[in-house]
């Protein structure tokens, strides 16, 4: 299968500015995304997901840098796009929906107006279909009352509907890609199962790629053809979805499986994962940032650089692997 | 014996802003919470599940006294609190009793405050800790017990991702160790290991302290786990409650028996699990005299469109409120 992907990520470095100096928080990020194709991007808090999405999309904040690596997306190398054709690439090829909804959403303009904005900005549709056009979408995302909500402000919809009016927003131009950052985490499971109905929906009809961070393995299982996860900073795995949750070859991948409540057993079953993510501002960082909390490491683990091996459609960065099965 | 909280009858309305120019109706408002009454015990946990904008939020603020009722009664310890305006709620004697994990953690914590600051805040306001080596000791056992590092403690919430934020507003509010805690989705930004580690902390907090927790959650295995009761809204009102394990074996409502069967399965590939139809009804200006479930209800009857459905007892611990289930008694 050569076909050239949708989004192409190489060797992504990306560093912040601290008051203990710079952090680097990023290193060797790379991995592909077919047109169509969902990809769930799982790891733990702090570990780059948001910080990878804000790379690709140039929306880091002030402290934030890349120092390294590439990002072409259906042939443009988006960091060497001016801010006008970087902006107009954004919200109408690429969309994003934000971890934290609330935030995002202006508080002193009505949402439907906001939505509107958007759509007349890329010229999506003549003005008098706008005000239609709004409330189609935010019935398209399941909000009760669209009408009379599209002349709300986000501080008085509930923390799910402002999820919703983001999914809207997002989905507004219809993108060739979406990145999701959490886009399920405030919604109950009948509203989830709806609205990742809809971005499937999506996907197919228009195949829109589509990454979803999430911290919600089951969620990744159900909707996503491959999962990558993150750790400190790199990716420590990438595999098709059936693969990895059978037979995971990392060893942190197989701790957040442990980790994860099941719809059975009890609370003192799930394993939480030793130690925490390593201090990245320190000096001797090691080769695999998992080292210390690795139930089988060996000295090449903090020794030497960190081994990317490729099999078939997996990838998986550990000097010992498990079983392949 | 007096259980630590005893909610009764509760109701939250939000009036609806009219368009502009409209000739003045007679005012709309969003019914949050409606005819809410629960009770928790000292050292039980009880979980609030229910629709995206069912009302679980207001309802746990106004539990905390950030949003004043409407109506209804809120006894803490037997103590009527619910007269409390919010403005004064902020300084009254019971404040550190009663604390809030908010569903986002950016609503918690100031800006411009050191995640140190954050979880120092309330032990100064509310616990008259003043600064120096007691207050530093404090802050940092708590901080570390949530699983944040020492070095992230200088850093402002903008300089943190989204869990580490979620983890300071858990230390925040158990800080001042507060008799009933009530958690809006407190795990929801954290990813399963940091939240393994909160829910035993949480766990160990009530064996060793008697601490008390209202657990709003969509994490509906977390919520079988975690908690001793269950509380299901749909659209402000109550529809089911009962223990934890029946509720979910038997799960007698029609919305609980939806939700249960959407809990995703975490079998690759596996197609979800079929959702109700249909969407919410407007929570604004609700028909009296109707189930709320009525539209997307699949056993709906004539009669749940004329009147609203009683509660039903179940068992002795267990209710809901539907026309077409009978009592066991
Ligand atoms: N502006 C910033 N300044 C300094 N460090 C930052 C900044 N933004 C993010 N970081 C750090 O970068 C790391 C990765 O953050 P990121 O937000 O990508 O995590 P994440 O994987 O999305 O986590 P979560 O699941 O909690 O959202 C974290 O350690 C975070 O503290
Ligand atoms: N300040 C307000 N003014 C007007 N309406 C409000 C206000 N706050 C909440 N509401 C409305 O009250 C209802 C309940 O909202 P609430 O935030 O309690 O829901 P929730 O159950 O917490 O939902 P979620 O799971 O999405 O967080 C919603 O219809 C919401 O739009
Ligand atoms: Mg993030
Ligand atoms: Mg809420």
């Amino acid at each position: 299968m050569s076909q050239v992907p949708l989004l192409e990520v190489e060797d992504l470095a990306v560093s912040f500015a601290t008051r203990a100096g710079r952090v680097p928080v990023l290193d060797q990020v790379s991995f592909r995304l077919n047109k169509g194709e969902t990809v769930a991007m799982v790891g733990e808090s702090g570990s780059g997901k948001s910080v990878t999405a804000y790379a690709m999309l140039r929306l880091l904040d002030r402290a934030g840098r890349v120092d390294r690596g590439g990002v072409r997306f259906a042939g443009a190398d988006l960091l060497a796009l001016t801010d006008s054709e970087m902006a107009d690439i954004r919200g109408r090829e690429v969309a994003m929906i934000f971890q934290n909804p609330r935030a995002a959403l202006n508080p002193t303009r009505r949402v439907g107006d906001q939505i509107g904005d958007v759509l007349s900005r890329h010229g999506a549709v003549p003005g008098h279909q706008l005000r239609a056009r709004v409330v189609e979408l935010l019935d398209q995302v399941k909000i009760p009352d669209p009408a009379r909500r599209a002349r709300a402000y986000a501080f008085e919809l509930s923390g799910g509907m402002c999820q919703r009016v983001m999914i809207a927003l997002a989905l507004a131009c219809s993108p060739a890609l979406l990145i999701a950052d959490e886009p399920t985490t405030g919604l109950d499971v009948t509203t989830q199962a709806a609205v990742m109905a809809l971005i499937r929906g999506l996907a197919k009809s228009r195949t829109m790629a589509t990454i979803l961070i999430t911290h919600d393995l089951a969620l990744a299982a159900e909707q996503a053809d491959r999962v990558i996860v993150m750790h400190a900073g790199h990716i420590v795995e990438d595999a098709p979805t059936a693969q990895l949750f059978a037979h995971p070859r990392h060893p942190y991948t197989r701790a957040l499986l442990n980790a994860t409540p099941k719809t059975s057993g009890a609370l003192d079953d799930l394993q939480a994962i030793p130690g925490g993510l390593p201090d990245l501002s320190g000096p001797d960082v090691p080769p695999c940032r998992f080292v210390s909390r690795c139930t089988q490491p060996i000295d090449a683990c903090s020794r030497d650089p960190l081994p990317r091996l490729v099999e078939g459609e997996r990838r998986v960065a550990c000097h010992r692997p498990l079983e392949a099965a | 014996m007096i259980p630590l909280l005893d909610v009764a009858e509760l109701e939250v309305r939000f009036p609806v802003r009219q368009k502009a120019g409209l000739a003045r109706r007679t005012p709309s408002f969003v019914h949050a919470v409606d005819d809410v009454s629960l009770t928790v015990a000292a050292g039980e946990t009880v979980g609030l599940v229910g629709e995206s904008g069912c009302g679980k939020s207001t309802l746990a603020r106004t539990l905390c006294r950030l949003i004043d009722a409407t109506a209804g009664s809120i006894r803490l310890e037997g103590r009527e609190i619910v007269d409390t305006h919010v403005r004064r709620a902020a300084k009254a004697p019971w404040r550190g009793d009663i604390q809030l994990v908010f569903q986002d953690a950016l609503d918690a914590i100031n800006p411009r405050m050191t995640a140190f600051q954050a979880i120092a805040d309330p032990l100064k306001r509310l616990r008259g800790v003043r600064s120096g080596p007691e207050l530093t000791a404090t802050v940092t056992e708590v901080a570390a017990s949530c699983g944040i590092a020492e070095t992230l403690l200088g850093r402002f919430p903008h300089q943190l991702s989204g869990g580490q934020r979620a983890r300071v507003g858990i230390a925040r509010a158990i800080a001042c160790r507060p008799k009933l805690l009530v958690l809006d989705e407190p795990t929801a930004a954290l990813d399963v290991s940091v939240q393994v580690v909160i829910l035993q902390l949480l766990a160990r907090l009530k064996r060793e302290l008697g601490m008390s927790y209202v657990f709003v959650s969509h994490d509906l295995n977390v919520v079988r786990m975690f908690c001793d009761r269950i509380i299901v809204m749909y659209l402000g009102k109550i529809v089911e409650i009962g223990p934890a394990d029946e509720v979910f074996r038997h799960p007698r409502h029609p919305y609980t028996r939806a939700l249960i069967q959407a809990i995703p399965s975490g079998i690759p590939g596996a197609a979800p699990q079929a959702v109700i139809e249909g969407e919410a009804k407007s929570p604004i200006d609700p028909n009296p005299n109707a189930c709320r479930f009525v539209g997307r209800c699949p056993n709906e009857e004539r009669r749940c469109s004329e009147a609203a459905p009683p509660f039903v007892s179940l068992s002795r611990t267990h209710q809901a409120r539907c026309h077409l289930l009978r009592g066991s008694e």
